[in-house]
């Protein structure tokens, strides 16, 4: 996951934001604590948003501490801790970055990515064992990712395909042995992860194209719409080109994100994960279909 | 059955009025326009059931909200109102999708040869239904040029291309909003830079 999924932060009471970074430090604290310091490094805001759904289906109260850690030595933080949620939410962030990390070693024989692998493959043997039909779904579908990549397909839909699956089995979550599940959610669950999924994959081939021709690797969205490079096309008049038809299809991800979380039984955290959905989510949108245009430009101050 | 007040998200002894208003805003929510060609649909009929069932409990003879409940899907309603007869040839794929089989009803509609307006027009509720919403509203344009007086194709793709539409309204009254302010946008970066400085 690429940390698009952020709330808009001036639009959070204070509460809610202290319960947010609740939420990412207990992440943290989850994998320090089960998997030792290394690991932490990685984490992403995109999973407090699969904690914060998850923990939000059932009522019983967090447990919350205000303390120290090794990474924030100085000031004190709320900490979210014993919630099997988070937990979940920690052990999937780390199945996901393990095959990123792959990923990158493959792709550009990233020296960095390489050792990362190497020490790592401990770990994932651990979670692979903990989460074995997810964790081979997941190897499945992001075989299928490397296929599209490979014969460059030109449709955007089944590019995002296993992205979207892959995001709709993580959200999708049935509870631990240990009790409490979400029996009878999974469906809605499920829908919000491909919807999720198929946004990040398509707002981030936005986000690269600049990136994508430059070294000429896979952008399906360079290759559904053609970047006319014959008629001296430029990035900009490219990006005006398909913006609209990009917002259509990230709007239309959103809806019907928002959709399913309409009909989920939500206890608590609602105000949180709406804000994330109807402001931080649209306002990502809005920034990166805007990037690059005059408008953008004149902005910084 | 489930607390009433807490099914229509009041509290305990709740006015007449805020029963209604209550009332009426789930029914918003759980409206099945708003869930047509969704495989959440049978979910959403139920919460709506649920609902109902609180407001009736609640005022004893209150007029609930009845959905299209004869319609378990929604599209290929309006098929009848155009005059127009869909072909006997896609009735087998029609039911298909009726039933929610979609991978059937893909295997079916790639079989057939026959790819002439209801043909792009099926394809495209089939995209619809996988999420695949560019790929449903190309082949619900195409639908519509190939045969652009039929009312079905035509408001099919009317929906199609608004979705979005109602997120964005649904958005608009949240928050403070207006971010065309300069002097709010730069009190915004401030505040970002501020989220950094609370990392250390």
């Amino acid at each position: 996951m690429l940390g698009y999924i952020v709330p808009d932060k001036p639009e959070l009471k204070i509460r809610e934001y202290e319960l947010y970074s609740g939420y990412y430090c207990g992440i943290c604290k989850s994998i320090g604590k089960r998997y030792g310091q290394f690991p932490r490094m990685t984490l992403s805001y995109d999973s407090v948003f699969l904690a914060l759904i998850l923990a939000g289906l059932h009522k019983d109260q967090e447990k919350i501490n205000i303390e120290r850690c090794s990474i924030h030595p100085i000031k004190k933080r709320p900490i979210l801790y014993e919630n099997e949620a988070v937990d979940y939410a920690a052990d999937m962030h780390l199945i996901l970055s393990f095959y990123k990390l792959k990923d990158d070693y493959k792709d550009d024989n990233n020296l960095l990515a390489g050792t990362a692998v190497f020490f790592a493959s401990n770990l994932f043997r651990k979670l692979s064992d903990r989460y074995p039909e997810q964790s081979s779904y997941i190897e499945i579908k992001l075989k299928e990712l490397s296929e599209i990549e490979c014969e460059k397909t030109a449709s955007l839909d089944q590019a995002a395909e296993p992205f979207a699956r892959i995001m709709e089995s993580v959200f999708s979550w049935t509870g631990s042995p240990k009790g409490i599940g979400q029996i009878g959610s999974e469906k809605i669950l499920g829908r919000i992860g491909y919807h999720i999924g198929k946004w990040i994959y398509i707002i981030d081939a936005f986000d690269d194209i600049e990136k994508n021709l430059m070294d000429k690797t896979f952008n399906p969205i360079i290759i559904q719409f053609g970047f006319d490079a014959r008629n001296k096309e430029t990035i900009l008049d490219f990006r005006n080109r398909i913006k609209d038809r990009i917002e259509f299809n990230l709007l239309s991800y959103l809806e019907e994100l928002s959709k399913a979380y309409d009909l989920l039984p939500i206890k608590k955290n609602q105000a949180l994960i709406e804000n994330i959905i109807y402001l931080g989510l649209l306002k990502k949108t809005e920034e990166v279909l805007a990037k690059g245009s005059k408008k953008q430009n004149g902005e910084s101050i | 059955m489930e607390n009433p007040y807490e099914v229509l998200g009041i509290k305990q002894g709740a006015s007449e009025a805020e029963i209604k208003a209550a009332y009426r805003e789930q029914v918003k929510k759980y409206h099945p326009d708003k869930y047509q060609n969704n495989p959440l649909y049978d979910l959403a009929e139920e919460k709506l059931r649920e609902v109902n069932e609180a407001y009736e409990t609640l005022t004893k003879n209150g007029k609930s909200y009845r959905g299209k409940t004869s319609n378990t899907n929604g599209y290929g309603n309006q098929s009848g109102a155009s005059g127009q007869s869909p072909s006997p040839e896609f009735y087998e794929i029609r039911s298909t999708i009726e039933k929610g089989n979609i991978e059937g009803a893909e295997m079916l509609l790639n079989k057939s040869s026959n790819k002439n307006a209801e043909w792009y027009f099926l394809r495209g509720v089939l995209s619809q239904r996988k999420g695949w919403y560019d790929d449903a509203l190309v082949n619900l344009q195409k639908a519509n040029a190939m045969d652009p007086a039929n009312y079905e194709y035509r408001s099919a793709l009317n929906v199609m291309a608004g979705n979005g539409g109602g997120f964005r309204s649904a958005a608009n009254g949240r928050g403070y909003g207006s971010n065309n302010d300069d002097l709010c946008r730069m009190f915004q970066c401030f505040i970002c830079t501020d989220l950094l400085c609370n990392c250390f």
